[in-house]
């Protein structure tokens, strides 16, 4: 018998077939990161059921997991493209261009010539989630759209919006707007079917042309209808772009084709290498050495390999928990200037962060004393959380009077005509504020939230330098996140998960994607769910500092840096930024900032305070406006910005507010007592709305450029002037 | 004759532009592609490129497509220079004016995925020619020329060498223009005592595609945007800026960057690597913008060096990093209005201390000129 | 007056010069090649007296500090050999204490070569220095292109014939040496013989350069000079080299495919975690590898002004141009007796010209940068004279010129569709990605190997029997040192069938 296992990421597969070929068995199972333990439960079936023999029956394995796992059974090792060719060679030889798309990785094989001169040219992809199961599945998931209805979700007859095909994390941000911009999630999701198939085709296909016929493998291309359909779409039209010869009698779209049994054909690829093979390779040794590497020896290689845990000591891990553990969080070293007891809730200044996932209010004092805090859960729609909001706030001061209103957070340019805020702050700003007012001795406030990684270097009281990350996902929450929830672990529990490991892998520094690979790689040696977060944990310094900051040397900084932002909930991560940063500048005081989650609320507070302060008169609209806000959303071809060849897919929320002017001129009509609100706008322009509006803007634009050149306008329009110059 | 509009076309397109007028093509004929796009790319570029590198030169398909299949009128010629120097205003003061090796070779590489399968040029009646060029080293370039164009224009050398003169001299007079240009809005600034922002990038990140226009974003703020590639290098303004540090011996002239940059072979590195010494000095720049692509190996070792020149006056120093393909507007829009807070914030006391480190006397300040009084472009 | 310090700013790293005194006292460090190029580098080195030390092998833990240090995004050869000084520099620190380290070494290594990222090292060198706190601690970086500079840096190290003589002759010995043992280790009947043997060489070899007579150093440039070409010194200590090799018993019906490593500078000559280790893992997976000698790096170096110069053409220039050629001339001279005392058996270097001729239709010969249009012109050459089954092609992540001419390498393909070429893009992390890919197209190259094994079977009518019992009464066969000539097969069983049928007088074809 020849036996064929297939060790994928998230999946083992194997294949039985007799000497000549003929197929007996077959399975395909998860294995939840214990791919060795899965392999074991395998064979011990095989011998048992279908009696695998030790000695007499040979085994082949492939897959990204198979390499360690097969030298303990005696197995050979094919790599997994070579296995899927050689099993569409046998099963399809017509085939020109085969596409897998694997949960952590997509290839793409070419054949050309015919007979001996057949070649083949594999394209693989490992830089990055863009393209791959997991891209759609991750956002799918935040979408909460359960998989059996995303298999089958269709890609013909919807609008498309724009998602990120590079980044995962990116096109989850993507989808979110979208959704929160009123996009039906169908749309959003053919959208993602066809960031998956843009992303293959530019990045697989160098130069190649995908001719038919076409096979598609791997389980998304199997499950999904709608990435099928997205296929379908794509070759058909650069066959008929690129005049490639179809057959006549057959229907384009037929060329290209889904087998059913796709997920086996690298295992069966195995079977089909292994008959080629001397018969003497490949020999089944048992199950003996693969038994005691899981009971013992992956133990003795990952200490060999690894680093302790996050601790050394448990008297140092009390320690640490004492100064930073529940409601402690370095507060001691803290400073504050707020009291929360017996409020007076009768004047208060406002200040609103609405974020990506929670919106927040705080009410300050005019002594500037904390007196009210609350948040609400962000729906996806930015005005039913200002309601939300505000609700509580009315709820808690009553009758108290409002002074001035701060907003901040992606909300604010949104929100800001709505509620009548006085001032709108950029977060970054928001959130220094808020950092110096408690802790006025701050050299350094590091803001590691969900998406972003800010760094606020202060040096006399004013932000000298800041760093932003938002164009890499490398050290932010939501990769940890990301990782956590792949192995079934809650949000909150990552820390007491990290906190268990004895022993943890060295991650490398670096982009996130490339640490998903790394740890693609470390599974494979059998790290274990919570070593992997506690090695992520303590990689997340790196990441945040120097990968995503940029700043090698900390002590240059200063001595005292706050954490704030969601991401420092976590216990785990503050013990490894404390070590981290007390590794670089020894006499470090770090401390987690008190109301980490309403810095930036406190900070637009603190600006609107000083705003009223110098004398400012609010123009908050009032409790019963807001409570009473009426508004919808259109999200249409009319709404397409069309002022650049971007054409932001932008959303129209309406208001119902007394005094509005309306628009009766636009394509999607406005009566009067109504404000227009845009959103998904990439840039100024695309605050307009059309022409109409246009002409106002672009003047008062055009002005301000004229007042305030840019060389760079000039290069451009005249740099390639074709005027004959005077020789 | 089609050129495709990338890389340092965008610092010697009017060489190219004065060099095929003069050789007798009619300047209706001298097409260029249009400015990068994403759709272009999609377009025209998909599946052509054969290597995954920065954006650049990637985006370089999608111009040659374009080239070939998106034009009205079709083009018989694509000419794709390899430019392998450049003309730079620091020639003579560094060790070499070379451009970066993926952009002197980019055309290498691009061709490839044209002529891969079939050959695409030739299907479409294109004759692709893409000559090696020096043009830092101006003595080469008639020969060079000469050799890679002259089955394709029937030309002579006397002729090439004049029509290469002829570039020169369209090239030399843009750049004045440019530079006059530039002196006019920083005499308004320093009259006005206004702030105004010195980019720091590759020429190529004036293409809308490629640097995004994330400066025009601070200038509908009201900052007048400078790029240090057009800064005046008139001799009154650099004696004000240099002058006593020439004299202490520190430097040998305004344009020797020995100080900060001993390895200075990359012409774009050395300009930028100068800019930034200017950017120090010059008190109403209180703002640098430092653009840089995906994957540059070229500005990868002067993050550091560029941005602790110009912190060292207090100047406010931003890079944008790893510009890519997208635009990443989100997280463009909250640095800019962050920038705009601290460049409004800070920019009186930036402008009040660099004034005080150089000697009196701006010649901006001096200068008898009357005030070109809107500063209109 | 001193107003001008008013801005001052970041100023680029300047050593303190090393002082000719000092010398006695300072070790120099330098690394970046293979333990065999560097043991006999410093055998040169205290043959001048100079107390000098390699950096320790390269492991992962380098690429980890390297990246902590310096900017980021910077390429994988950058970051693991600044991360390499970095550790041993820390080890350093924490055994002797900081002063002692900056007084005790400096650190020599080649840059300043021009357009990428290779000219910028000292950048990244800086960069760690200062993040270490060992701003004073002294690096210098030499002009690879320039054979004798003189004393520089303050005499401490004298840039002078017998140095530069002795760095070029060890460079060229290792290699010859490297190429033996990848020939050999393959298959090798008794594991581990070839390491032995190896190290033994190199130790010997490295006592020959240390013990470079010191008359012939002394004396007028052109007397060294001949002196190194013309001396059986080198070529003795060889053949005596080739005399323990020989204790070597090979079998050469091992099939294997030959793959030849090209690739970025670093990357390829580098023998350890920095690539993975991807030669040693070649072998393990069952094929012959061929290294990539320095040497033509070295001949490409000499040669590439001849092309920049043709364009002046003046009488100067073509006096020039004609001492190139000698040189050129001279350089192969060398390096071909060096391979003949050892048998023949290193292969010989590919003629510069033949290089860039293969290359021109694909990538133009004045693009500098990277190993410029040699990765297409090496790999052109290998196919077309059967030298190698496959293409391993090392580039590392983010490496600018090595990119283009991956690129330039599709319209190769086009062409060839048959050439089996894999780039293998190393990052330092991510090896099995980088390991399988190579292994794809090594499947291949088996198949090819064992086609052409069984064909050349057909062909000479022999059985395996047959061979064996030829070895049996042949012994001389089995020897490492045994040289079988290429019949124009790129396998080595191949090649050694046919010799041994005509060796039986069999009148096989070629």
């Amino acid at each position: 018998m020849i036996c064929g296992i297939d060790v994928g990421s998230t999946t083992c597969k194997y294949v039985l077939a007799s000497s000549e070929g003929e197929l007996l068995a077959h399975a395909y199972e998860r294995h939840n990161t214990r791919q060795a333990e899965k392999v074991l439960e395998f064979l011990t079936r095989l011998e048992r059921e279908h009696g695998l023999t030790p000695g007499r029956d040979r085994i082949f394995f492939t897959g990204s997991g198979a390499g360690l796992i097969a030298a303990l059974v005696g197995a050979r090792v094919v790599q997994e493209v070579v296995a899927v060719a050689a099993a569409v060679e046998r099963l399809h030889p017509a085939v020109r261009f085969v596409s897998e798309i694997g949960g952590e990785d997509m290839k793409t094989i070419f054949f050309t010539g015919d007979g001996q001169s057949k070649s083949k040219q594999v394209l693989m992809q490992s830089a990055c989630s863009g393209g791959t199961g997991t891209f759609i599945e991750k956002t799918a998931r935040k979408l909460q759209i359960p998989l059996e209805r995303l298999a089958e979700m269709r890609y013909e007859g919807y609008p498309l919006h724009k998602i990120s095909s590079k980044c995962g994390i990116f096109a989850e941000a993507d989808a979110n707007t979208l959704l929160k911009a009123g996009v039906p999630v169908e749309e959003i999701i053919a959208s993602l079917f066809e960031a998956v198939v843009y992303q293959n085709l530019a990045t697989l296909t160098r130069g190649n042309t995908p001719m038919p016929e076409v096979l598609l493998l791997g389980g998304p291309n199997l499950f999904f209808k709608g990435l099928q359909e997205a296929w379908r779409h794509h070759l058909t039209k650069i066959w008929k772009e690129r005049k490639v010869p179809l057959p006549e009698d057959r229907d384009p779209a037929s060329l290209i084709c889904v087998p059913k049994d796709a997920l086996y054909y690298a295992a069966l690829g195995c079977i089909e290498i292994a008959r080629r093979e001397p018969e003497e390779t490949g020999i089944y040794q048992g199950t003996e050495k693969l038994r005691w590497w899981i009971e013992e020896g992956q133990y003795e290689e990952k200490k060999r390999e690894g680093r302790k845990g996050l601790w050394t000591t448990p008297e140092e891990l009390e320690a640490f928990a004492r100064a930073y553990g529940n409601g402690t969080n370095g507060r001691a070293a803290a400073r504050l200037a707020l009291r929360r007891a017996a409020p007076d809730l009768s004047r208060v200044i406002l200040g609103c962060d609405f974020g990506s996932t929670t919106a927040k209010a705080v009410c300050l004092s005019p002594e500037k004393e904390l007196v009210f805090s609350c948040y609400a859960l962000s729906r996806g729609n930015p005005i039913e959380d200002a309601k939300a909001l505000f609700r509580q706030i009315r709820e808690a001061i009553g009758e108290g009077e409002v002074l001035a209103v701060g907003i901040t957070g992606y909300g604010k340019d949104l929100l800001k005509e709505i509620i009548g805020a006085d001032c709108a702050i950029v977060e970054t700003i928001a959130h220094a504020t808020a950092g110096l007012y408690f802790f006025p001795d701050a050299d350094c406030i590091c803001d590691v939230g969900g998406v972003d990684v800010k760094i606020m270097i202060l040096k006399n009281g004013t932000v000298s330098d800041f760093r932003l990350n938002s164009q890499c996902s490398s050290g932010n929450g939501a990769f940890l996140q990301g990782v956590a929830e792949r192995f079934g672990i809650p949000l909150d529990q990552i820390a007491d998960y990290a906190f268990r490991a004895q022993a943890m892998p060295q991650l490398t520094m670096g982009c996130g994607v490339f640490l998903q690979s790394d740890i693609v790689n470390q599974q494979r040696k059998g790290w274990q769910a919570e070593e992997i977060l506690a090695g992520l944990c303590a990689i997340l310094p790196l990441n945040v500092w120097i990968y995503a900051g940029g700043l090698n040397n900390l002590a240059q900084i200063g001595r005292k840096f706050i954490l704030q932002g969601g991401t420092h909930k976590n216990l785990a991560v503050v013990k490894a930024q404390v070590d981290f940063i007390k590794s670089k500048v020894p006499d470090a005081e770090i401390v987690v900032h008190p109301y980490s989650g309403e810095a930036g609320a406190i900070g637009a507070a603190l600006l609107a305070h000083e705003w009223w302060e110098r004398g400012g008169r609010t123009r908050f609209r009032g409790f019963d406006v807001i409570e009473s806000l009426t508004y919808k959303t259109t999200t249409s071809p009319d709404t397409v910005c069309k002022w650049c060849p971007v054409n932001c897919q932008r959303s129209f929320i309406d208001v119902e507010l007394p005094g509005g002017k309306g628009r009766p001129w636009s394509k999607v009509p406005l009566p009067e007592g109504w404000e227009r609100v845009i959103v998904n706008n990439s840039c100024p322009k695309g605050l307009v709305e059309d022409v109409n509006e246009m002409k106002v803007i672009k003047a008062e634009l055009e002005k301000t450029k004229d007042a305030y050149p840019n060389i760079a306008d000039l290069v451009r329009k005249e740099g390639f002037r074709r005027i004959p110059h005077a020789v | 004759m089609g050129i495709p509009k990338v890389l340092n076309i965008w610092s010697t397109h009017q060489f190219w532009v004065g060099f095929l007028t003069a050789l007798g093509i009619a300047p209706e004929n001298i097409v260029f592609s249009s400015d990068t796009s994403e759709e272009q790319y999609r377009e025209y570029g998909k599946g052509r490129g054969t290597v995954d590198c920065c954006y650049p030169v990637k985006c370089m398909s999608g111009h040659y497509g374009e080239l070939i299949f998106g034009q009205k009128k079709k083009i018989d010629i694509l000419l794709s220079p390899m430019i392998y120097s450049l003309p730079s205003f620091l020639r003579g003061h560094v060790l070499d004016t070379l451009t970066c090796t993926r952009v002197m070779a980019g055309p290498e590489n691009i061709k490839a995925g044209f002529l891969k399968e079939r050959d695409v040029f030739a299907e479409n009646g294109i004759r692709y020619v893409s000559p090696f060029v020096s043009l830092g080293e101006p003595q080469k370039v008639p020969k060079q020329l000469y050799l890679a164009l002259k089955d394709v224009l029937d030309l002579s050398e006397d002729e090439t060498a004049r029509a290469v003169e002829a570039g020169y001299r369209a090239l030399e007079a843009f750049n004045q223009k440019m530079r006059q240009k530039s002196r006019e809005i920083l005499t308004w600034c320093a009259r006005h005592d206004h702030p105004c922002i010195l980019v720091l990038a590759r020429p190529y990140h004036m293409d809308p595609g490629i640097g995004h226009e994330i400066e025009a974003e601070l200038q509908a703020h009201g900052f007048p945007i400078l790029w240090m590639q057009y800064f005046p290098i008139d001799d009154d303004l650099m004696q004000w800026l240099f002058g006593e540090e020439i004299r202490a011996g520190r430097i040998k002239s305004p344009f020797d960057i020995s100080d900060v940059w001993p390895s200075s072979y990359s012409s774009n590195t050395n300009e930028i690597l100068w800019g930034a010494k200017v950017a120090a000095r010059f008190p109403w720049i209180t703002c640098v913008l430092r653009f840089s692509s995906y994957e540059c190996g070229m500005d990868q070792p002067t993050y550091t060096p560029t941005q602790k020149i110009v912190e060292a006056s207090g100047t406010l120093y931003f890079k944008f990093g790893d510009l890519d393909a997208t635009k990443p507007a989100g997280s463009i829009k909250i640095r800019v209005e962050t920038i705009v807070h601290y460049v409004g914030k800070y920019s009186p006391d930036i402008i009040r201390r660099k004034l005080a480190a150089l000697p009196p006397g701006c010649p901006l300040l001096e200068e008898t000129t009357p005030e070109s009084a809107p500063l209109a472009a | 007056m001193e107003t001008i310090t008013r801005i001052n700013h970041y100023t680029a790293y300047r050593p303190r010069p090393f002082t000719r005194e000092e010398r006695a006292t300072v070790t120099i460090l330098f690394g970046g090649l293979t333990w065999k190029h560097e043991r006999l580098i410093q055998g040169v080195m205290h043959n001048l007296g100079y107390k000098a030390q390699p950096l320790p092998n390269i492991t992962r833990a380098d690429l980890d500090a390297g990246k902590e240090l310096i900017d980021v995004g910077a390429c994988c050869p950058t970051i693991f050999t600044t991360g390499n000084l970095v550790n041993f520099l820390k080890s350093e620190m924490a055994a002797h204490g900081r002063d002692e380290v900056v007084k005790r070494y400096v650190f020599l290594t080649a840059g300043a070569c021009g357009p990428c990222r290779f000219g910028q090292y000292h950048e990244s060198y800086t960069m760690a220095l200062d993040g270490l706190g060992l701003r004073d601690f002294r690096l210098f970086l030499l002009a690879q292109n320039q054979l004798d500079q003189g004393a520089t840096h303050g005499g401490g190290l004298e840039i002078n014939l017998p140095l530069s003589l002795g760095l070029v002759w060890a460079i060229l010995c290792a290699d010859v040496l490297t190429d033996l043992e990848y020939m050999t280790r393959p298959y090798e009947v008794i594991p581990g013989e070839t390491d032995r043997v190896l190290r033994e060489s190199i130790e010997y070899l490295y006592d020959v350069f240390r013990n470079r007579p010191q008359a012939k150093l002394r004396g007028g440039k052109l007397k060294i000079f001949a002196w190194h070409v013309l001396t059986d010194y080198f070529t003795d200590a060889l053949r005596e080299v080739r005399r323990r090799w020989a204790s070597i018993r090979v079998d050469r019906l091992r099939v294997k495919p030959k793959v030849k490593i090209t690739g970025e500078f670093w990357l390829q000559t580098h023998e350890g975690e920095g690539n993975y280790n991807i030669k040693r893992w070649l072998e393990q997976e069952g094929a012959e590898v061929i290294p990539p000698p320095i040497a033509v790096w070295l001949d490409y170096l000499l040669h590439s002004p001849i092309t920049s110069e043709e364009w002046k053409g003046a009488e100067r220039d073509r006096k020039k141009i004609a001492l190139i050629r000698a040189l050129e001339h001279i350089y192969h001279f060398v390096y071909n007796r060096f391979r003949k005392a050892l048998g023949g058996l290193p292969y010989e270097l590919p003629d510069q010209e033949e290089l860039k001729q293969l290359a021109k239709p694909f990538y133009h010969y004045e693009l500098r940068g990277g190993e410029g249009h040699m990765l297409v012109g090496k790999a052109l050459y290998a196919y077309r004279h059967k030298k190698a089954h496959m293409i391993c092609e090392l580039s590392p992540y983010s490496c600018m010129p090595n990119t283009m001419s991956i690129g330039a390498m599709a319209n190769v393909l086009g062409r060839y569709p048959d050439l089996l070429y894999a780039p293998i893009e190393v990052k330092g992390d991510a090896e099995v990605h980088a390991l399988s890919r190579c292994q794809m197209i090594l499947t291949e190259a088996k198949r090819r190997a064992q086609a052409e094994f069984e064909e050349v079977l057909a062909k000479t009518g022999l059985t395996l029997e047959a061979i064996r019992r030829y070895e049996e009464r042949h012994p001389e066969v089995q020897r490492s040192t045994y040289r079988i000539p290429h019949y124009g097969y790129a396998g080595t069983a191949a090649n050694y069938i046919i010799h041994l049928a005509r060796k039986m007088g069999r009148s096989v074809a070629a």
